[in-house]
């Protein structure tokens, strides 16, 4: 389920940065920034998620210590995150 | 720094993306490697634009590869030890880049292809696949050998010098616009008792969540220009599916052969456009 989810995501990502590049080299009103940004959010985010299912599993399987690297590796992201946009 | 990306320069950058793709899905490596040098010698990226696209592809690798690979062969647990050694090295990575110059980061870039070539020719025939029935200790596992059809089952060793290795290679990575398997993947394999399935596949996993840390501060640098982006993932989408199968065909010993070669022929290119 959760790896037919990835694939999706996948797809959507491109499909979305496709129709956004075709935008940009069309004249006309400049929506493709939107098409673009959401594009590169939804692949930046996708590796995240994964580590955010891998995570709950092991949680939800008792094991606290692979958990917890989870954990950290997510909290590092979002400090990176947060020095990305200061 | 490039502010617009014209129809030519978009589809050769899709062109260079579908490469880096292919070759980053066969070998476990993001393909920056290849697209970094094919960006800012090929294309005149500016260094740290080509860098920022870089990240992005190798994150598309990195999905492509961990959903639609072998997700067997992915060593979870071990990925996520290494991995946050890996994302500490990045963040600091990402924040000396800004004071290193272009010329030092592509002198390092060619330094580290150029001694992982060699470790990986030197390490060629190196095998660590045990019999399926073999005791695997707390960190090793079992696959499915997609060319053999095969169960393997291997075990880990020397963890210190894998966590070690993943922390200089998360630096390099952010510095360098590289996913950081291409120091991995060696060690992995030559050193630490993984498989090269295994270690591609834990390596691909991995440098999607690297590249991640770097990308969102490149991003928010405005650094990244999304249309260069969008034509690299594009070119991505479209290569890494064929060396994903092709990868999964071949002996590890011709895998070995083909990273050192693609890491050699990276380096040369870089060091013959030193500004």
């Amino acid at each position: 389920m959760m790896a037919r989810l990835f694939v999706l995501n996948g797809w959507v990502s491109t499909v979305l940065l496709a129709a956004g590049l075709a935008a940009s080299w069309r004249p006309g009103p400049a929506w493709s920034v939107p098409l673009l940004y959401a594009g590169l959010l939804l692949l930046i985010l996708t590796p995240v998620t994964r580590v955010l299912v891998a995570g709950v599993r092991y949680l939800r399987a008792g094991q606290h210590g692979p958990a917890s690297l989870a954990g950290a590796i997510l909290a590092i992201i979002a400090l990176s995150a947060w020095l990305g946009a200061r | 720094m490039l502010t617009e990306v014209t129809l030519t320069l978009g589809v050769l950058t899709a062109v260079a993306g579908a490469v880096a793709g292919g070759l980053g899905a066969m070998l476990g490596i993001g393909g920056g490697v290849f697209l970094v040098p094919a960006l800012v010698q090929g294309l005149g990226v500016p260094m740290p634009q080509a860098v920022a696209v870089s990240l992005t592809t190798v994150i598309a690798t990195s999905n492509m590869v961990s959903a639609e690979g072998n997700p067997e062969a992915i060593n979870m647990r071990l990925g996520l030890v290494i991995e946050l050694a890996t994302v500490v090295g990045g963040l600091t990575g990402s924040l000396i880049s800004a004071y290193v110059p272009a010329r030092h980061l592509m002198l390092l870039f060619s330094g580290v292809l150029i001694t992982m070539a060699v470790l990986t020719f030197a390490r060629r025939d190196h095998r660590n696949n045990l019999p399926a029935s073999a005791d695997v200790g707390g960190w090793g596992g079992r696959f499915v050998d997609a060319r053999t059809g095969q169960l393997v089952a291997y075990r880990v060793r020397r963890l210190p010098l894998a966590v070690g290795v993943s922390f200089v290679a998360g630096n390099l990575a952010t510095m360098l616009g590289i996913g950081g398997g291409v120091v991995k993947v060696p060690v992995l394999n030559g050193w630490c008792g993984l498989p090269m399935r295994v270690a591609a596949a834990t390596s691909a996993f991995m440098i999607g969540l690297t590249a991640t840390s770097g990308a969102l501060i490149y991003f928010g640098r405005g650094v990244m220009l999304p249309a260069l982006a969008a034509s690299a993932v594009v070119g991505v989408r479209l290569g890494s599916p064929i060396g994903l199968r092709v990868g999964q065909r071949q002996p590890p010993r011709r895998l070995k052969m083909a990273l050192a070669i693609v890491l050699l022929v990276a380096a040369g290119l870089m060091l013959r456009r030193l500004p």
